[in-house]
């Protein structure tokens, strides 16, 4: 018995030392060969992994699905697209995954605000927003503010003249602290000089909810989010933060209209780990371009209340630099960064 | 009523449509298998579906994709009950009792109740769904962070009763679960605490790992310490199935499992885990004779699975009547049911009526289909226990390790969990219960948040919890269950002494 | 009359043996709620309307030394149930499980599964279990074979590949 347990526990011993030896080496050489082999005309010639932040069914979700769906009905794309998500740590798992996968073109990943925000906050040394390669902007999503249907608040003036009463009198549900509502919602109090009480709610799904039951005043959401509660008559929205007023609604009021100069729209897009070699880039941007221009693909965007907004790559990384900018001036005035 | 008996016909006319049907049998099928392989949960196999069912009916799509769900609900507890692994949090009640049984041999008995527990409240929570689901959903919003700090605070209080024999090692682990539920951000500011600066444990110790390593890698470590072993379940096995007697003993089991589980499920945020362990608490504070309880009741099976499934049908309320998800599989439901187009939200089932009622319907095929897949299963699955536990449990082991690499696609959740298994150990040589660990481990953070949240909206003053109707309920139904022995023995002592 | 004596001072020394065990339990607990109080003090105590992160933490590391002390006093007087008899002896058997996951979880990104998978099995079929290799290696080739064709195949549950992605498997 005691002999058995020595030898086997010698045997696995003397096996991992030998083989974490060797293997460590073989890793080395297959890593220098795969990127000797880069593909040439003939990409994509293995199978693509569409990286999600989130767990299935949230925005980001749907957005990869759609388009992986898409791509592979219309067969213009040659290989199968998995979508794998990844969610944790506000995007951080997948964003890390994606950044170290430098310059591998088998990589992709949606993008949305969420990305610059985590980069800035929790990127650190591991990646920023310079660790991506900016494929296409695909559609930029509103924001608008909404209350209950039977609300006392009828409009933005009610809202802030409430809030105006008393530091905190108003209250804000929405995300974690530095997400988009909470953002959007920094942004009006910056505009108009109040405080609203802001009610954190872990995922998103957790704040109409909130908002339905009457535990907070209002929340800032995307218009995707409260379409059938506000159809349904339970939810009303009072205003949107954009330069004109949104087709589908063309009821609703802008925040500028009201007085309250904040705009905001969430983008939507696809990146890829950066250096990946150019053909491979000018491919996506191509076909990325051509689906947007399908039946389908508009589809989505109006069953999702999105605006289109096709962006070619470079305009796409211009745009995501401006991005980074600003979200890391308002989030440091938010106390999100040092 | 004639709205919805039309309804109602209209929808087994969908259910029964041969398609419609093998849909439901396949969902049924996977998620009971993927219930019982501990670490992949019904969320994920949900999501490895969807893209196959996008070119069907959306119908037809949901109605497996339902079936998943439920399926996993039940199939989690094969695993409980048969190894001590709980195959998902909502199973974990269950392996408290259904265990015990299957080591007196009774594991067809524990297995065939938790299947006609689950079938008796899913069916019962489909009638309810069916019927109070508009009214249902509106009250349930009402539930705001201070009723869900009353009813999760209420879950904590119910964990004291699972101490077992030694009260002071059940606190010991119930607030060890607390801590390690404090690691990751911390639900106020999004600040890291105790992550050691690395983003794998931004989101905190996941669940499942801690579940598989403390109950199943340590149950196996303690089980091949006497390496005369050779069989898992040594002694006959006897009945296959549930006796009348256990039928009859969890009539109680069965109404509080269906009731307490839809209410709880119908919460949105709150799920089939809460459910259970409530479920299990209530029917253990409720019962005539506690101290069976832990050792082999068949109560504490029947109770905690039917509240689970119960759980799944809540939980479709605020799905269907508000477009509100109230879990990650009912998210993924919602996100599967926008991209065939559908619009969820109050409007949706009078805009889609055939849609609804023809999963509802299936939800009821579902139910049976799984009763009848399960109670011979029960058989069959029980004699496995009388395979060589030596190949057994490298087997186990493997699940686990699987189970954990899945997680996150690395390493890191593999060593995570073969650290709690060395923890799950030690506690068992040392006689420390696991429960209330991974109970106060899911309840922790939830409370939390719930009370910074409820603070932040009463301005920092703690009459919000009194002042709100729901929520003073709820902690006056806290108190009583609480202190009720107490009294209890006062009122008698207080009546001795008056009497001599 | 000598056996008897002997069986009831075999029987204190285990009882002993117990309560040590369980006074060293408890100083470990009382250990970590020492760290775990040490590391929340640091995070901020309250917020302006409610608790802070830190207040979790210091109020849960304050209960987690007081019950460990209490359990550490408490385990003087009763030898509480548990295992009855405890020999040192019985960790070896799951010592050497655990180092074999150790050593499996280590290499296992390198070997891929199928390769880590079989050695474990393997393994501890032969040393442990006392299985004659052929045997042995039979199982151990039907148990990783049968769960990479579960997981990776049925159920799309990416494995680790290791250096052998070239290869055909």
């Amino acid at each position: 018995m005691k002999k058995g347990i020595g030898l086997f526990m010698a045997c696995m011993l003397a096996f991992s030392v030998m083989v974490t030896g060797g293997c460590q080496s073989k890793g080395a050489q297959e890593s220098a060969g795969a990127k000797d082999k880069a593909p040439a005309s003939k990409y994509p010639e293995k199978p693509i992994e569409l990286v999600v932040h989130t767990k299935p069914g949230a925005g980001a979700d749907i957005l990869a699905r759609t388009v992986s769906d898409i791509l592979s009905k219309e067969k213009m794309v040659a290989q199968p697209i998995t979508v794998a998500n990844k969610s944790g740590g506000s995007g951080a798992v997948a964003f890390s995954y994606v950044a170290e996968k430098k310059s591998d073109p088998y990589v992709l990943l949606a993008a949305q605000p969420t990305l610059v925000t985590t980069s800035l906050k929790s990127g650190g040394s591991n990646f920023s927003i310079k660790s991506f390669a900016p494929l296409a902007g695909l559609a930029a999503d509103e924001s608008v503010v909404v209350v209950k249907a039977d609300s006392k608040y009828k409009n933005m003036e009610d809202l802030i003249s409430a809030a105006k009463k008393a530091p905190k009198a108003v209250s804000q549900g929405g995300g974690a602290i530095g997400a988009s509502d909470s953002i959007v919602g920094h942004l009006i109090q910056k505009a108009t000089g109040v405080t609203f009480n802001y009610v954190s709610f872990g995922t998103g799904g957790e704040v109409p909810p909130a908002l339905l039951g009457g535990n907070v005043d209002f929340i800032v959401a995307n218009p995707a989010e409260v379409k059938g509660l506000v159809e349904g008559k339970k939810l009303r929205i009072i205003g949107v933060a954009a330069d004109k007023r949104m087709e589908g609604a063309p009821d609703v009021p802008t925040l500028k209209e009201q007085g309250i100069n904040v705009v905001y729209q969430s983008f939507r897009g696809i990146v890829a780990p950066a250096g990946i070699p150019a053909d491979a880039a000018a491919y996506w941007e191509g076909v990325l371009e051509k689906m947007t221009k399908t039946e389908a693909w508009k589809k989505y965007l109006k069953d999702n209340s999105l605006t289109p907004s096709f962006m070619k790559s470079a305009d796409f990384g211009k745009y995501l630099e401006e991005q980074a900018k600003i979200y890391e001036a308002v989030m440091k005035e938010m106390g999100q960064l040092k | 009523m004639p709205d919805v008996l039309t309804g109602l016909l209209n929808g087994f006319g969908i259910a029964v449509q041969p398609m419609n049907l093998l849909m439901a049998l396949l969902g049924c099928f996977f998620g009971t298998l993927v219930g019982a392989l501990p670490g992949i949960g019904p969320s994920a196999t949900i999501a490895i579906l969807l893209p196959v069912t996008f070119g069907m009916d959306p119908t037809s799509a949901i109605i497996m994709l339902a079936g998943i769900y439920y399926g996993a609900t039940y199939g989690g507890s094969i695993t409980s009950i048969l190894m001590n692994i709980p195959g998902d949090p909502s199973a974990v009640m269950s392996t408290l009792d259904g265990y015990k049984l299957a080591q007196q041999g009774r594991a067809g008995a524990a297995l065939g109740m938790a299947a006609i527990s689950s079938f008796i409240a899913g069916t019962f929570s489909v009638v309810a769904l069916m019927l109070i689901a508009p009214p249902m959903a509106d009250f349930a919003v009402r539930f705001g962070p201070p009723e869900y700090f009353g009813i999760i605070f209420l879950g904590l209080t119910l964990i004291v009763y699972l101490g077992g024999r030694s009260v002071i090692k059940g606190l010991v682990s119930g607030v060890m679960g607390l801590v390690i539920g404090t690691v990751g951000v911390d639900p106020m500011q999004g600040f890291g605490r105790y992550d050691f600066g690395s983003v794998r444990l931004a989101d905190g110790v996941p669940f499942i790992v801690v579940a598989m390593g403390l109950f199943a890698i340590a149950e196996v470590l303690v089980n091949i310490e006497n390496p005369l072993k050779t069989e898992f379940i040594s002694g006959k096995l006897s009945g296959l199935l549930p006796t009348r007697k256990d039928l009859a003993d969890s009539r109680g089991a069965f109404l509080r499992g269906s009731l307490i589980g839809f209410f709880v499920g119908v919460l949105p945020g709150a799920g089939a885990t809460i459910a259970s362990f409530l479920a299990y608490g209530i029917e253990k504070r409720v019962s005539k004779s506690p101290e069976r309880f832990g050792n082999g009741a068949i109560e504490g099976v029947a109770a905690p699975e039917g509240a689970n499934n119960a759980a799944t049908g809540g939980a479709m309320v605020p799905l269907f009547a508000l477009g509100i998800p109230g879990s990650s599989s009912t998210a993924i439901l919602l996100g599967g049911m926008i991209m065939y187009g559908m619009r969820p939200g109050p409007l949706l089932i009078s805009q889609n009526p055939d849609f609804f009622w023809g999963v509802v319907a299936s939800m009821y095929i579902g139910n049976v289909m799984l009763l009848v897949m399960n109670l011979p299963l029960a058989g069959v699955f029980a004699r496995l226990t009388r395979a060589p536990y030596s190949v057994l449990y490298p087997m186990i082991l493997l699940f686990v390790l699987i189970g954990a690499f899945s997680l996150n696609n690395s390493v890191f959740e593999v060593w995570l969990v073969l650290l709690f298994g060395v923890v799950g150990y030690a506690m068992r040589k040392l006689d420390y219960p696991l429960a209330p660990l991974v109970l106060a481990l899911v309840l922790g953070p939830m409370a939390e948040k719930a009370l910074s949240q409820s603070l932040t909206m009463s301005h920092g003053s703690m009459a919000i919890f009194v002042s709100r109707p729901i929520s003073a309920v709820i902690l006056v139904l806290t108190f009583v269950m609480l202190f009720s022995p107490l009294f209890k023995k006062m009122w008698a002592s207080r009546r001795a002494s008056a009497g001599a | 009359m000598v056996g008897l004596r002997l069986i009831i001072s075999v029987l204190r020394m285990a009882g002993d043996k117990l309560a040590k065990a369980e006074k060293i339990a408890a100083l470990t607990v009382s250990l970590f709620a020492l760290c775990y109080l040490l590391g929340g003090s640091k995070l901020q105590f309250l917020e302006e309307f409610g608790p802070g992160p830190g207040f979790f933490p210091v109020l849960l590391g304050i209960t987690l030394l007081a019950l460990s002390v209490a359990h550490f006093l408490s385990a003087e007087k009763s030898v509480s149930g548990g295992s009855g008899d405890f020999h040192p002896r019985q960790l070896l058997r799951p010592a050497a499980v655990m180092v074999a996951l150790c050593l499996s979880a280590f290499v296992l990104e390198f070997l891929g599964f199928l390769i880590t998978v079989f050695l474990l099995v393997f393994l501890v079929l032969v040393f442990l279990e006392r299985y004659r290799a052929p045997v042995s290696a039979l199982l151990a080739i039907c148990i990783s074979g049968g769960f990479y064709l579960l997981f990776e195949t049925w159920l799309k549950v990416p494995l680790p590949q290791g250096f052998l992605i070239n290869m055909p498997f």
